[in-house]
């Protein structure tokens, strides 16, 4: 197996992008992405699509054959990758085995969605659809199970609604510098506990992330021949992905996000590096209380203590492990399908010292989660500055 | 092993053969939330907005669970409740019944 490096990355600014269809977010962040990497008019052996939502929301399918149709990458393999949230992180790791596999040289992995066009009531339920019928048919929404989720969690673990606001505005404030971001809106915890709207008891809209419009691109190569084109290549370190039952419901223990386990585990063996090795994490916090039960599930701390790190500052972006820097979903923003790799852009950013207003000092090891459904399909990767 | 929801093989043996047993009505309530902002579908007939939505999760005895909607807002956790038929929403242009749960007074 080869080392595969990453060698460009670029995105277009998450948030409502009026005027903009789906196919000119994808194409913006691709052109991007190419600039960046330097390859001109060099022909690319393949190309992977995240979207989840493109038949639904925009109208539009098979949207990997448009892309390359739009980019003129004739005669390039493309694909379009659906896998729930965890699109962008699935992509990713396709375009990262097909390099690593020797089969291709030179891919371009792109991830995007358009949501914001769509009412409201629509989305919550074509999201919901990612659930299990079990759940889906009761009326359950993503927000729900992630309400349902921080309820047991607090019984369990003494988390409160303020630890929850403490996510949100840690986030928030990282997004304040973060030109991408979709949310700039400075916000204090006493606001949040008494002012927000309640989306499904005990979270409030603060700690459900915004849906967004938005686009991210990455391209990669051998590890050998990365310097061809950049100074500062990435190397994929090592991935990992993990299943979970459907149904969280189901689960033995409900509050333990075992796929996460499982992904964590086998990016960590593959990039033979340990928790304690990485400066600087990107999670998936759709809702608050996932980011302090991923930062215990991920390996960085034990089970219920997510959210005493979170209170001693060891997570803020000054802090000893800080947990998206970008503002995460939570105030970057999620756009479905392009929320996995937008992650792998700003990490990449972070990695070459390139994370004007949001640089994590000396950052030389990261770590990316892209989580489906509510936690039953999750991919890891560890990304690392290349030597 | 008891399981809700189905699957095509058997979450401990990968066992094919199953049979499908009564749960009876009873069970604890695990967790649940109360839904503001419900999806499409749950609109009710002759109400511009609906009220919120109560959801949970429900153990029985043996431990299987399955999550649906609650008759009451006022429940806790540890409560136990008891499940009952009725409508849920519409899928399209279809209306789905199933099992929904109230607190045991």
């Amino acid at each position: 197996m080869r080392e595969v490096a990453i060698i460009g990355c670029g995105m277009t600014k998450f948030g409502y992008l009026e005027g903009k269809g789906l196919m000119d977010l994808l194409t913006e962040a691709s052109l991007n992405a190419l600039d960046d990497a330097g390859t001109g008019d060099k022909d690319f052996d393949a190309v992977y699509v995240s979207n989840v939502a493109g038949g639904e929301l925009s109208h539009q399918r098979a949207i990997a054959s448009g892309l390359v149709d739009r980019l003129n990458l004739f005669p390039a393999a493309a694909d379009r990758v659906e896998n729930g949230p965890a699109s962008g992180g699935s992509a990713v790791k396709n375009a990262f085995l097909a390099v690593a596999s020797g089969i291709n040289n030179l891919v371009l992995v792109v991830g995007g969605e358009k949501m914001m066009a769509t009412p409201r009531a629509r989305m919550t339920d074509a999201i919901a659809t990612i659930a299990h019928p079990v759940e889906y048919l009761h009326g359950v929404t993503l927000p729900a199970l992630a309400a349902m989720f921080a309820r047991l969690y607090m019984h369990r673990y003494g988390v409160t609604r303020k630890h929850l606001a403490m996510v949100t505005v840690k986030n928030h404030t990282n997004a304040l510098k973060n030109p991408y971001a979709h949310e700039h809106t400075p916000i204090s915890v006493e606001s949040i506990l008494e002012e927000a709207t309640m989306v499904s008891d005990p979270l409030t809209a603060y700690d459900c992330c915004p849906t967004s419009d938005g686009a991210a691109a990455l391209v990669l190569c051998p590890a050998e021949k990365a310097r061809e084109f950049c100074d500062t290549p990435v190397r994929v370190a090592g991935f990992g992905q993990g299943t979970d039952r459907h149904a969280v419901h189901e689960r033995e223990d409900p509050t333990i996000l075992n796929a996460l386990r499982v992904a964590s585990q086998r990016a960590f063996k593959m990039a033979n590096l340990k928790p304690k090795d990485i400066d600087v994490v990107e999670l998936h916090d759709a809702f608050t209380i996932l980011e302090i039960a991923q930062s215990e599930d991920a390996g960085f701390f034990a089970k219920g203590q997510g959210h005493k790190a979170l209170e001693e500052g060891v997570t803020a972006i000054d802090g000893k492990l800080p947990i998206n820097p970008s503002g995460g979903l939570n105030a970057r923003g999620h756009a479905l399908g392009a929320t996995g790799v937008a992650q792998i852009v700003e990490q990449t950013r972070q990695l070459r010292g390139d994370a004007e207003g949001i640089q994590v000092s000396g950052a030389s090891r990261a770590y990316c989660c892209s989580f489906g459904g509510f936690g039953n399909n999750v991919v890891v990767h560890i990304l690392e500055r290349a030597g | 092993m008891v399981t809700y929801p189905k699957h095509a093989r058997c979450l401990n043996c990968k066992g094919r053969t199953f049979e499908e047993i009564e749960l009876g009505d009873e069970c604890t309530l695990l967790t649940y939330t109360k839904l503001f902002a419900y999806p499409e579908g749950l609109e009710l007939e002759y109400v511009w907005e609906r009220p919120p939505i109560m959801l949970g999760i429900v153990e029985f005895k043996g431990g299987v669970r399955a999550v649906g909607q609650l008759t009451s807002e006022d429940v806790k956790i540890g409560m136990k409740m008891r499940s009952v038929w009725g409508w849920l929403r519409k899928v399209e242009e279809d209306d789905v019944y199933g099992f929904r749960f109230e607190p045991i007074k």
